[in-house]
């Protein structure tokens, strides 16, 4: 999963980024590659497993899945990160308006604190290995044990203070992290399989035979857990793809892309996606694969134990940091999404309100053991958006339909792109409700798209027929 | 002294690379592998507190 980028305050956010101030690819490729290596990677792969994945779909849905996320930040994202060079929220004022961009803030807002809220569940998982309270299943949807609440209260709270006053200090220390809880990630995934060889019986020699013991022990198929939703070849591809659609299809990244010298840097978020969302998933699912092959009965989706059965300390300190540095950045955005709605609060106690939101959704644990679908709701939630900004930058000219409506006429609220915006979503929603396979939560973003674009186009040309010479 | 921070943080990645390959091969057990991965992590730590995220010194 994917975690916001780190904040670039005051940085050209009202104005196109300079020449002088462009990046070469490398800046990115590392950026990707450190921050999709995130804490809620470890609830993902579990996950995967519990929802009854087999070893062909897994390994070639997550190759598929990631291929079509990196080019969604190619070919949508970055080529109108270059051009206009401009913030989500300075093209998107320009688009719907400050009213709308409102209502865009609270919802990123929200969906920001859940999403911490379900780092900082990870983190906990791991405070449970010291202190062994009584942690949560797959199934739990309320905190389970008073030790649990203050683990999360405990956590929530010291990440909260450190995203409100000491923002710099932890990216420092998630740089410095980055590269070393890659291998650690790795290594989990290396010390999984020699287990599993171990009490399976199974001698690896050759590439055939590892295939074998992913197909007959590790990803095995069949039915998933219960509670959970089986995951087929094309679940797993969508997941992959539309997890950050936020972010690329959303153009959130239009924020970070727009200090890239040509578009097709899109490509480094590559390094995040193979990286964070292929090898981190995988190896997170071995060690759960194994926990379930020793006890069928052992359902629970705890990174803490998982990690610290696998790598000891260093699986556990990779559990902590691995959650606290990507939270940290969540709720510091989250902090600014919500300060922009209320801008006379001071931006340290909007961030701690923040972040006590978040450590309030930790202890659910619903969130993080539902990680899968909340996931894919957050993206849905934020696509059209994105649909709104890519057809008002490429369709609107060759239609001859007026760009930047609500900067051109000085509106607050553009109703042509709140319309894209909630009747999308609202058509989406309703179609995962119908219950009908196609339509589940993970599926319904490439339609709704189409749907956002279409609703947009029809809404423009009506808005402004007669309006526009 | 930066030079030989970055090249025992070097060090110390590969080491925690090193050690399950080792556990893999059947060449350490899991309790030393993990000692290893603990001892390692320190080190990298430590020493990349001491370069990473500094400017370089003038030549």
């Amino acid at each position: 999963m994917s975690e916001p980028k780190q904040p670039t305050v005051n940085e050209y956010e009202r104005e196109p980024v300079p020449s002088s101030a462009w990046k070469g690819l490398k800046a990115f490729v590392g950026m990707y590659a450190g921050e999709h290596c995130a804490g809620t990677e470890l609830m993902i792969g579990p996950l995967f497993v519990a929802s009854g994945v087999s070893a062909f779909n897994v390994v070639f849905g997550l190759l598929l899945g990631n291929l079509l996320a990196v080019l969604s930040w190619m070919l949508l994202c970055a080529p109108i990160a270059v051009r206009a060079r401009l913030t989500l929220y300075c093209q998107l004022e320009k688009i719907c308006g400050r009213h709308l961009v409102t209502l865009y803030n609270l919802a990123n807002g929200v969906m920001f604190c859940f999403l911490a809220g379900s780092m900082v569940t990870v983190s906990a998982t791991a405070l449970g290995v010291w202190f062994n309270f009584p942690m949560p299943g797959l199934n739990d949807l309320y905190p389970n044990s008073v030790g649990w609440v203050l683990a999360v209260l405990g956590i929530g709270a010291m990440i909260s203070a450190v995203a409100a006053y000491g923002y710099n200090t932890v990216s420092k220390v998630a740089n410095i992290a980055a590269p070393w809880m890659v291998l650690v990630f790795l290594a989990f995934g290396i010390i999984g399989l020699k287990q599993f060889m171990d009490v399976s019986g199974v001698a690896v020699h050759s590439a055939s035979d590892l295939w074998t013991l992913c197909k007959t022990s590790i990803w095995k198929g069949g039915d998933p857990l219960p509670g959970q939703v089986k995951f087929t070849f094309w679940h797993v591809t969508f997941f992959a793809w539309f997890c950050n659609m936020a972010m690329h299809v959303g153009m959130s990244d239009l924020t970070v892309f727009r200090f890239a010298k040509k578009s097709w840097y899109g490509i480094a978020s590559a390094s995040g996606m193979y990286v964070g969302h292929f090898m981190a998933w995988l190896t997170a699912s071995i060690l759960y694969a194994l926990q379930l092959h020793l006890n069928p009965a052992d359902t629970a989706v705890l990174p803490g134990p998982l990690a610290y059965r696998a790598a000891g300390v260093a699986g556990l300190v990779c559990v902590i940091v691995a959650g606290w540095t990507t939270a940290n950045p969540t709720i510091y955005r989250a902090g600014l999404a919500f300060q922009a709605i209320v801008p006379k609060r001071s931006r340290v106690g909007v961030t701690i309100f923040t972040g006590l939101l978040a450590t309030l959704a930790g202890m659910f644990p619903a969130i993080a053991m539902r990680l899968l679908g909340f996931v894919a709701l957050y993206g849905l939630l934020l696509m059209p958006m994105g649909a709104v900004i890519f057809t008002d930058f490429w369709i609107f000219p060759k239609l001859g339909l007026q760009q930047y409506y609500a900067e051109h006429f000085r509106l607050k609220i553009n109703w042509a792109a709140g319309a894209a915006w909630l009747v999308t979503v609202a058509v989406c929603l309703l179609l995962v409700k119908s219950g009908h396979p196609m339509f589940q939560i993970y599926f319904v973003s490439l339609p709704g798209w189409f749907l956002a674009c279409a609703i947009y186009i029809g809404a423009s040309k009506l808005q402004q027929k007669g309006v526009v010479s | 002294m930066r030079k030989m921070a970055e090249l025992i943080s070097y060090l110390s990645l590969v080491v925690t690379i090193l050690s399950p390959i080792f556990f893999y091969v059947g060449a350490i057990t899991l309790d030393l592998n993990k000692i290893i991965m603990n001892i390692a992590m320190v080190v990298w730590f430590v020493s990349a507190l001491c370069w990473m995220g500094r400017e370089k010194e003038p030549a």
